[in-house]
């Protein structure tokens, strides 16, 4: 089990850390979109995985089926996965939200569960014929070789295209009216709206881009390896674990968080073998929350009880006699 | 018949993991993402000793059952501190990093898992589906018999409570932690059970038989059956399980694409059930044999009972439990025992100090008033002293005793209970069942006795049930004693509450707002109740803002303003003195 994969070596080191860097930034791009989804909303929107995986098959479809190219398939399939996400808020969460008020996270999470359980399936059972994935072509990839580091346009493509998307949607709550908003719905739901803010407009803005996000970074994954049903399980669950250690953080420390969780998986196979990395990662988010079980318990238990004061003891110790 | 007797074995293994997930979840609405990774710790433990280490069945069994228990034990014990989503990442973090560990481990055969045979209960072989189901069988009637007898029994109505308003449950005396976490461990032991037949069914123990997926799956046929419901998990274990063999055999889909669908299918049930029938199937406090009666309708308007005249209310019911009453009082003074001394009290949030080295007593039947402007920290006052919140300083004290830094429910115990400016009846349980969970020293509350006394806990119900009804009679409610409280109008809930703090048996009450939010048809109730219960001997403390409901009921007041105490006595004196009506008011 302890036994390393690979030599700590310079090289090694300069190779992980940009194979962590890029995978990093396919986190930070779900876990900020996640996160922004369920700061602002309140909604466990854990069926994001397949908002994430479905944006891979469609524009891998529509790269196959009609010839478009990359950036072309790349968009459509955005906006089909934005569309799809709308509709979960619009026709479920919301309604959901309206009739059971605070009492409705848990059910929300139970019906994102459902649409997650059942949006999986059936992108299995579409795409079934294909054996139930899809590559992505219309990238013409080709080696990359820098200091110690080999990579591919595509990756590095991806680190760039990544941070522009996250850096834009940053800009765009920190310094403009519809962020202020956004801002503004998350503290207050109920004074916003006094206020003049629509929240269901700003929840339905907040799913678009947080779904926006995450599908940029899921067609990218699959034009390097491949689109499959299950392909938003494992993103999805570093999102949950980012945004809880994050705690609704601004955006870009959001994905600060999540490029260390990138970093953390590739350079654990200095230590660990290849199959222990995601169980360091979730190890990691146990520990975390322990430490914070820990912390809160000495925070608010007193230990001070009756049977410790002065007056106590000498009662007991007058009973004794 | 192999494949039927197959689907039944998976039927009935299935049901182990679901009933046991509906106690905890359903019954205590403690939410667990782990129910796979209790059941991999059974299995694991059966196929690695019997395979590896030559054990027989029964002795790998209760290890692994034991092992679970443990786990669910620490498990829980850092689990259910946390709030709802915490809790629910801590255990979907337990299923992950458990299940990948196991993925991990080439000892325990890695991502394919470890495989057994030799499974047999002295030399009665457990091979085949049907030599499985007899064993599968016991194995959940036992399981569905105890997550029964739990959950309709009056531990189970602790847990309702729990599940419908922790901190209520809380103050009527209740340790919810101690609740919780003897469920959570039961359960976990009960999924470890399942485990150990699900390995016994299928001859292995591997990751993909345990993973997040069969925790869902487990979560969906609650939730489709119906929570709170053990029926209802028959129900819907039998449906989901079932659906396989509906699309192979009946729509004719490959055994790949029936799978498919039938995710597809109970993913699509999951929302449709949240969506428009929330309940489940078979909703809570519905069985077989009550199915032909009516549940009673809330009464339109007022509510029955809410207009008899207040001189035919019943008498105050007796102290149940004598050898609590009477207490010694904290000392003799002017007008009567102190039961309850404040002394220095101060509790500062963040530079704001809500409550500042305030002091006051409370003396035996007298009706106290807490009255002073908005923020002038009175249900902080409550708070502070019922143990809710800790104070920065000060010492309380209960009949002589010093309270300082004990727990709500140990407070309680001790003779004080507090009612809620927001009421907080559990909703989804009877008016009955709200005032019964209130009756203190219950045999039915500890587990053991369930099982190990069920004479004496029938017996006990049956005096509760009896008791509870009395305080009903005393509140002129009895006819609505089987409606569910969420249903009942804001006057009638806050009489239910308060009747449901006087089955304490608490000599002092506290009570937050009693007249807030009500009409005076609810008031003048109230208030009878309330003067009722003073003349009995309780002692009554009330924070309130209506002062007509003061001037009715106070003997005496103390009035705060930001935090201090700055004036007491009687009634019309300080609402006399025009500065304090300046303070409360803003204008004379």
């Amino acid at each position: 089990m302890a036994t390393a994969a690979l030599p700590f070596t310079v090289a090694n080191l300069e190779q992980q850390l940009a194979t962590g860097l890029v995978s990093g930034t396919g986190y930070a791009l779900v876990a900020v979109g996640f996160g922004l989804i369920i700061t602002v909303t309140g909604r466990f929107h854990i069926a994001y995985g397949v908002t994430y995986a479905l944006s891979a098959f469609i524009a891998g479809q529509t790269g196959l089926s009609w010839g478009l190219p990359f950036p072309a398939a790349l968009v459509f399939g955005v906006v089909v996965a934005v569309a799809v996400a709308a509709l979960m808020e619009s026709l479920v969460y919301w309604p959901l939200n309206r009739r059971l008020g605070a009492a409705a996270l848990m059910t929300i999470f139970i019906a994102s569960l459902g649409l997650s359980t059942a949006g999986e399936n059936a992108i299995a059972l579409l795409w079934n014929g294909a054996g139930g994935s899809v590559n992505i072509s219309g990238f013409a990839v080709a080696a990359v070789h820098f200091l110690d580091v080999y990579t591919t346009n595509l990756a590095l493509t991806s680190f760039f295209t990544g941070w522009a998307a996250l850096l834009a949607v940053a800009a765009v709550i920190r310094w403009t009216k519809l962020g202020r908003m956004i801002r503004a719905v998350r503290v207050n739901q109920r004074l916003s709206l006094a206020m003049g803010i629509n929240p269901r407009a700003v929840y339905l803005v907040v799913f678009v881009l947080g779904t926006a996000l995450g599908a940029i970074g899921a067609v990218f994954t699959a034009a390097q390896s491949t689109a499959t049903p299950d392909m938003g399980s494992t993103p999805i669950l570093y999102a949950i674990t980012v945004s809880f250690i994050a705690g609704g953080a601004a955006p870009l420390v959001v994905a600060a968080v999540a490029v260390g969780v990138g970093l953390l998986e590739s350079l654990s196979i200095f230590v660990f073998q290849p199959q222990w990395s995601q169980v360091v990662v979730f190890a990691c988010l146990l520990i975390y929350v322990l430490v914070k079980v820990v912390r809160e318990n000495m925070g608010t238990v007193r230990t001070v009880r009756p049977a410790k004061t002065a007056e106590a003891v000498e009662t007991a110790s007058q009973l004794c006699s | 018949m192999q494949l039927t007797v197959s689907y039944l074995d998976q039927i009935l293994v299935l049901l182990i993991f679901t009933v046991a997930l509906n106690l905890v979840m359903g019954y205590a609405g403690v939410f667990n993402a782990a129910a796979g990774a209790f059941g991999a710790i059974g299995g694991y433990s059966l196929v690695w000793l019997t395979a590896n280490h030559g054990w027989a069945f029964i002795p790998a069994m209760l290890v692994g059952v034991a092992g679970t228990a443990v786990f669910g034990l620490l498990v829980g014990y850092a689990a259910l501190r946390l709030q709802a989503l915490w809790l629910l990442l801590l255990t979907l973090a337990v299923q992950l990093v458990l299940i990948g560990t196991l993925s991990g481990l080439t000892s325990l055969g890695g991502s394919t898992g470890l495989q057994t045979s030799n499974l047999n209960i002295l030399g009665y072989q457990l091979v085949e589906p049907t030599q499985v189901l007899p064993v599968v069988a016991v194995g959940a009637v036992v399981v569905f018999g105890l997550c029964y007898r739990i959950g309709e029994s009056p531990y189970g109505r602790v847990l309702r409570g729990i599940r419908d308003d922790e901190t209520a449950t809380r103050s009527l005396g209740k340790n919810t932690f101690s609740y919780k976490l003897i469920v959570f461990t039961l359960t976990a032991a009960m999924a470890g059970f399942g485990g150990v037949l699900l390995s016994t069914d299928t001859t292995t123990a591997s990751p993909g038989l345990y993973g997040f997926d069969v925790s869902i799956q487990v979560i969906a046929m609650v939730i489709i059956g119906g929570t709170a419901n053990m029926f209802g998990s028959v129900i819907g274990v039998t449906l989901v399980v079932l659906s396989t063999p509906f699309f192979e055999n009946v729509i004719h889909l490959s055994t790949n694409v029936a799978s498919l669908a039938q995710g597809l299918a109970y993913g699509l049930a999951l929302v449709i059930v949240v969506f428009f029938r929330p309940q489940g199937i078979i909703p809570e406090g519905s069985a077989p044999w009550r199915w032909r009666r009516r549940t009673p309708a809330p009464p339109s308007g007022a509510g029955a009972g809410a207009d008899a005249p207040v001189h035919s209310r019943a008498p105050v019911p007796a102290p149940l439990v004598t050898d609590r009453a009477p207490r010694p009082g904290a000392g003799q003074g002017d007008g009567g025992d102190r039961v309850l001394e404040v002394r220095g009290l101060t509790k500062s949030f963040g530079g704001n100090k809500a409550v500042n080295d305030l002091s006051f007593d409370l003396r035996r039947g007298q009706i106290t008033a807490l009255i002073g402007p908005n923020g002038a920290g009175k249900t902080t006052v409550f708070n502070l002293i019922t143990g809710a919140i800790p104070a920065d300083t000060g010492r309380v004290r209960l009949f002589g005793r010093d309270i300082t830094g004990l727990r709500p429910d140990v407070i309680t115990g001790l003779g004080m209970a507090r009612s809620f400016q927001d009421v907080r009846v559990f909703p989804s349980l009877t008016v009955l069942d709200n005032i019964m969970v209130g009756i203190q020293d219950q045999p039915g509350d500890a587990m053991r006795n369930l099982f190990a006394h069920p004479g004496l806990v029938a017996r006990a119900e049956r005096a509760a049930r009896e008791r509870a009804r009395e305080w009903l009679r005393f509140i002129d409610m009895e006819p609505l004693a089987g409606v569910r409280a969420g249903s009942l109008g804001f006057g009638q809930q806050k009489l239910v509450a308060l009747a449901r703090i006087l089955a304490t048996d608490s000599e002092v009450l506290l009570l937050d707002e009693p007249g807030s939010g009500i009409d005076h048809a609810w008031i003048d109730q109230m208030i009878a109740v309330v003067k009722q219960v003073s003349e009995a001997g309780r002692t009554v403390c009330i924070v309130e803002h209506n002062l007509e409901v003061v001037g009715r009921l106070a003997d005496h007041v103390c009035f705060m303003e930001l935090g201090r105490l700055t004036a007491e006595g009687g009634f019309t004196d300080l609402t006399s003195d025009p500065r304090l009506t300046e303070a409360y008011f803003g204008t004379v």
